[in-house]
């Protein structure tokens, strides 16, 4: 009687525990699966140069505003998000610590503007080849972005492409 | 009734064209100075080890721009974009009116390695040059550019902020203009193409240049 008491508290002490992670596994999903990220890519540059870049344009599709606070690849030694302004007639790079993406929104990384700085490359890149990014939200959550590799002059993704 | 109607639409289409130029204008971000400045002298090396000094700003066009090897967003972007736009002025100008595109490099220590591999990604004739901290300075000036090379964190890692305008170079090695982002192509070669016209018109009648 005592024994199998202690058994139904464990089963449920275990059962809680089961339905709570099961739980958090679903918001954590919910909340990564409502931020998408679109034509991620990431320009080749020659053997050699320590700083490659990353853009993307991220969409909500959640409810919910969602914010970006680092990001990270096994390619790459770290990842920094940043922004470049022309102020003054001078161009500088900001590091910035973290990029809101609001409710049913988009926000654009893009040349010229915010980006995702890749530092120290630990294997060489190669056209067509991809990178494997992981952005990581505010509570937690990550979000899976694989961006391919192109040269600047390729149509879809030149360096000018507003015709 | 009818003149009125007719009125208007001249109006309109006169505002839509006007419009239409305006828009077209803002595209190009370009300044002619006033008078030209020749550029002092200074002494860089290029990345094939050449010397190159403001001596070699002569006898064609030049386009210069600041920037550093360690800069994958803007300096690249600026770089991508001055080959188009060269590609557009071959378009508009003979071919010995092309103008060089140099690419001053601020920050020479990370810079030496790879400043080759880096620029001629962009067009195998565009030119990397480099000096000393003192040197790349002089040249700056010259120019009418600026460099701030910051203070390392823990890592050693420091940014560089720089001029962000493009310098246009006359073959005598005056500094004639200056064009700032976002250097659309088609534009800035309109605007360059009228720039070059116009400075070898004004000096072809017995100038002596």
């Amino acid at each position: 009687m005592i024994g199998s008491r202690f058994a139904l508290r464990r089963f449920a002490v275990i059962g809680s525990a089961l339905v709570g992670a099961v739980l958090v596994t679903v918001m954590l999903a919910s909340a990564g699966e409502s931020l998408k990220a679109e034509n991620a890519w990431v320009p080749w540059a020659p053997p050699g140069l320590k700083v490659h870049v990353a853009y993307m344009t991220i969409v909500n599709r959640g409810a919910a505003d969602q914010v970006i606070v680092s990001a990270e690849s096994a390619d790459y030694e770290r990842i920094e998000l940043h922004r470049s302004v022309v102020a003054d007639g001078v161009s500088t790079m900001q590091a910035i610590g973290e990029v809101r993406i609001p409710a049913n929104g988009r926000v654009e990384f893009a040349p010229t503007g915010l980006h995702l700085m890749l530092i120290g490359p630990r294997r060489p890149q190669a056209v067509d080849g991809h990178v494997q990014i992981v952005l990581r939200l505010s509570g937690g959550e990550e979000v899976e972005v694989s961006a391919v590799v192109r040269r600047r002059d390729d149509e879809e993704h030149g360096a000018h492409s507003h015709h | 009734m009818t003149l009125k109607r007719r009125q208007l639409r001249v109006v309109a289409t006169i505002a839509a064209v006007v419009a239409w130029a305006t828009i077209a204008v803002a595209r190009v971000n370009g300044v002619i100075l006033d008078s030209p400045a020749l550029v002092q002298a200074f002494t860089l090396d290029d990345h094939n080890g050449k010397p190159f000094t403001a001596n070699s700003l002569k006898g064609h066009w030049s386009l210069v721009l600041a920037g550093f090897t360690n800069c994958p967003d803007v300096c690249p972007f600026t770089l991508a974009n001055l080959e188009q736009v060269v590609a557009e002025l071959g378009l508009r100008v003979r071919p010995d009116r092309l103008p060089a595109v140099i690419f001053l490099a601020v920050d020479p220590d990370r810079d030496r390695p790879n400043l080759k591999d880096y620029v001629v990604q962009f067009h195998p004739d565009f030119l990397g040059v480099t000096g000393s901290i003192d040197q790349v300075d002089r040249a700056l000036k010259g120019i009418d550019a600026v460099a701030i090379r910051g203070k390392p964190d823990a890592r050693g890692n420091y940014q560089v902020t720089h001029s962000a305008a493009v310098a246009v170079i006359d073959p005598q090695g005056r500094l004639v203009a200056k064009i700032s982002p976002p250097f659309e192509p088609a534009p800035t070669a309109q605007f360059l193409a009228d720039l070059f016209h116009q400075r070898e018109n004004a000096r072809a009648p017995g100038s002596g240049q």
